[in-house]
């Protein structure tokens, strides 16, 4: 009987370690395959950024060849060196981090201040006035762009950055809408309480209302670091100065029409470039992703209330 | 939530605090240069500005050019204004004219002509400056200076020109044991038959893209420079005096026959690559290419090739003319310093100053001819497999054969020039495709974008 008990007990523990070896094997491999999966997934977004560095490690002949080359022998490193030079980088990419600067505390300050008023403040034709304000979106930069540059002419603004940055401190429909949403997502006791304890709206907005919407506040100095960064028409209407141009308008000296654009040295500048887009994602990616769900759950709303 | 305002108020003031300070710090380190305060202003003279495109190769010579020209004008600061080419330099362009702030100085380089600017009131006559002057044109072809005229009245300099070209790449040549083509316009022989059995020999098909090679690839541009050589044209004749797109004969027969042409080479003979392997390829430059038709464009671009490459006439198939690509200096008419605006055109124009200068820069051909010579001579230095007197014999003859390209001298062009590469692009990238159905759809979209575009006034140019 003690033999045939032992027997089992070995019997029932053995089953149990097969178990949890097949348990621990599986777990291995889909943790495998899910690694390998994001490796894949992960080599696929960086191909791009490897393509960048490939080409600005090219001398201007290598670039064209087929089948193409992953650099010239040997690399050409000093590429780097030139597209900084030869177009004064450094100084273009010191004239957007500072009107990009400029233009986020504007975008956060106003759209913020008048998301508020539409999300918490009660006055008569609200909603038609938001609406106006988001109608405002569907009217193409292009149809501004004479009566705007005419506006700002007339202020003395042309080669200076007021045009560009000034507007931002009026609000951007886009960033109130979004803000708007978040405010509203807000308990409205929080404000009925401060109300009670007798601060007024602008108390309300920059003691209750700021501090509680970080993730959606984040997300819309994200989207105007990105909108800024990248905008190539406002400067270029607007600048007449070379010193004084922005990264986009300054990258754009590398291309050249009927085939003449130096890739080598333009991957080279662009991927200096990136450094700050870089550095912007690494440290603010957690918002990246609060941002997202910020700008679906207002999507969401709006579908539902479509519905 | 007393206390927690109350709290709150001293981080509120901290906050506050510390959030203005950062504002203004930000503004004063960074921001007065950002915001134009405090940049180096031109004083005791006038200002004026040139509008320039951006290209990497060129934009050295445009500030040598300014720097050479101060010298010897001390009392003219000139402005160099940097856009890139296509719909931006449209932009900039039109928005400096509309805002009362005109470039003083500017060329064609956007996707609008220089029949626009003119149409528009934005190019000054500078016949008058030209005859105060006594600006002198001995030396330049009187063909290009009168492509460029209204009623005999000069509204644009020619300032660099050059035609269409069969550019082809000597190694490949060599290693196929076949003759390399001529320099010479009117060689008998240089017919489409020989470029096409030249192609085919030179032509390494049913293998992967690695090792394939590609006998002749019809870059030829705007899409009627093909149709000129089977002795038709999309356009009108009027349309290159008047400015004005009123009709077209898209669906004419030697467009069909050009366009088909084209599709045949691909599908048919398959000596030239289709367009998903000519975006893969990169073109001429790959080494994979043995011929190119293409613009004059070709003498700068290609000289990064790592393989050798020389130039040829294109083939005579009806005819054998080529477009031309003349490109002037213009001066606003709006323009707040027009005598000193009209002192720089000039120096920019000259053949001793600004025309030489640019010639030697880019390697575009020049339009006088005293700087031939140069040219060749330079030239020879890319091109060693042709002599000089071969090259010269090319250059001229691209301009004797030549007539100056439609995108230059059409209003709104860049909106027909949409049309029809949308148009024809299922033409290129499908087998199945035929030539008669798809230029009966290109006759229909353009004569739609003809009234799009409205009735325009004719400039009715002097030629």
């Amino acid at each position: 009987m003690a033999v045939q008990a032992r027997s089992r007990s070995k019997m029932q523990a053995e089953t149990t370690y097969t178990v949890r070896d097949t348990t621990l094997w599986r777990k291995r491999v889909s943790k495998t395959l899910i690694y390998v999966l994001l490796i894949v997934l992960a080599l696929v977004f960086l191909a791009p950024l490897l393509w960048m560095l490939s080409t600005a490690l090219k001398t201007e002949g290598d670039v064209s060849l087929f089948p193409p080359i992953i650099a010239s022998n040997p690399p050409q490193w000093y590429n780097f060196v030139t597209a900084l030079i030869k177009v004064p980088i450094p100084q273009y990419m010191l004239n957007t981090v500072a009107y990009c600067a400029a233009t986020i505390i504007g975008d956060l300050l106003s759209s913020s201040l008048i998301a508020y008023a539409f999300a918490h403040v009660r006055f008569r034709y609200r909603e038609v006035v938001f609406i106006l304000v988001l109608a405002t979106m569907m009217i193409p930069y292009q149809v501004l762009i004479i009566p705007q540059f005419l506006l700002f002419r007339s202020l003395g603004w042309i080669d200076t950055y007021l045009p560009l940055i000034v507007p931002t401190y009026f609000g951007s429909p886009f960033l109130i809408f979004l803000l708007r949403q978040s405010f509203r997502m807000l308990p409205r006791e929080y404000i009925e309480a401060a109300k009670l304890d007798g601060a007024n709206h602008l108390t309300i907005w920059w003691r209750i209302i700021l501090p509680l919407s970080k993730p959606a506040l984040a997300a819309v100095a994200i989207f105007s670091f990105m909108y800024h960064w990248n905008d190539l028409i406002g400067p270029l209407i607007y600048l007449n100065t070379n010193e004084e141009y922005p990264i986009s308008l300054g990258l754009s000296q590398y291309t050249a029409a009927l085939g003449g654009t130096q890739w080598n040295l333009l991957m080279a500048a662009s991927l200096v470039a990136l450094i700050p887009c870089i550095l912007v994602f690494f440290f603010s990616q957690r918002y990246i992703v609060q941002g997202i769900a910020v700008a679906r759950v207002t999507t969401n709303e709006r579908e539902n209330a479509n519905a | 939530m007393h206390n927690l305002l109350e709290k709150k108020n001293i981080l509120f003031t901290k906050d506050a605090f510390l959030n203005i300070l950062l504002f203004f710090v930000l503004f004063s380190i960074t921001g007065c240069s950002v915001l134009g305060v405090g940049t180096n202003t031109f004083k005791g003279g006038v200002t004026i500005t040139w509008l320039v495109r951006t290209d990497p190769q060129i934009n050295p010579w445009e500030i040598k050019t300014v720097s050479d020209f101060e010298a010897s004008h001390p009392n003219i600061h000139v402005k160099i204004v940097m856009s890139p080419s296509g719909a931006n330099y449209d932009q900039k362009l039109e928005t400096m004219e509309v805002g009362w702030e005109p470039a003083d100085i500017f060329s064609h380089w956007g996707n609008n002509s220089w029949a626009d600017a003119v149409y528009r009131g934005y190019a000054a006559d500078l016949t008058p400056y030209i005859n105060a002057s006594h600006f002198s044109f001995a030396g330049m072809d009187p063909k290009l200076l009168q492509e460029y005229s209204v009623k005999d009245h000069v509204y644009a300099i020619p300032f660099a020109t050059g035609g269409s070209y069969l550019f082809y790449n000597v190694d490949l040549f060599q290693k196929a044991h076949v003759p390399l083509p001529p320099t010479s316009w009117d060689d008998p022989n240089w017919t489409w038959n020989t470029v096409l059995k030249d192609a085919q020999a030179l032509n390494v098909a049913n293998q992967s893209l690695n090792q394939r090679v590609y006998g002749l690839s019809d870059d030829l541009w705007p899409e009627n420079a093909n149709a000129w050589l089977f002795g038709g044209d999309i356009f009108q004749p009027s349309t290159y005096t008047t400015g004005v797109v009123d009709t077209v004969q898209a669906n004419s027969q030697p467009v069909e026959q050009a366009e088909q042409w084209k599709h045949d080479l691909i599908y048919k003979y398959q000596v030239s690559p289709t367009p998903t392997d000519a975006s893969l390829l990169n073109g001429f430059l790959s080494g994979k290419v043995a011929m190119d038709m293409t613009g004059v464009w070709g003498f700068w671009t290609y000289q990064p090739a790592s393989f050798h490459w020389a130039v040829a006439p294109l083939p005579r198939i009806q005819t054998d003319k080529d477009v031309l690509f003349t490109d002037p200096w213009m001066m606003a008419k709006d323009s707040h310093h027009p005598q000193e605006a009209w002192q720089f055109l000039q120096w920019l124009c000259d053949p001793s100053h600004g025309a030489k200068t640019y010639m030697e820069t880019s390697g575009a051909v020049p339009p006088w001819s005293q700087l031939l010579p140069e040219w060749a001579a330079n030239t020879h230095k890319t091109i060693p497999s042709l002599n000089i007197n071969q090259l010269e014999q090319i250059a001229q003859g691209s301009l004797a054969h030549g007539q100056e390209s439609i995108n230059h001298l059409a209003i709104s062009y860049g909106q027909y020039n949409d049309v029809i590469s949308n148009v024809l692009s299922p033409l290129f990238s499908n087998r199945g495709v035929s030539a008669p159905n798809i230029i009966n759809q290109l006759q229909q979209q353009m004569e739609a974008t003809i009234k799009q575009v409205g009735p325009l006034k004719p400039l009715q140019t002097s030629k």
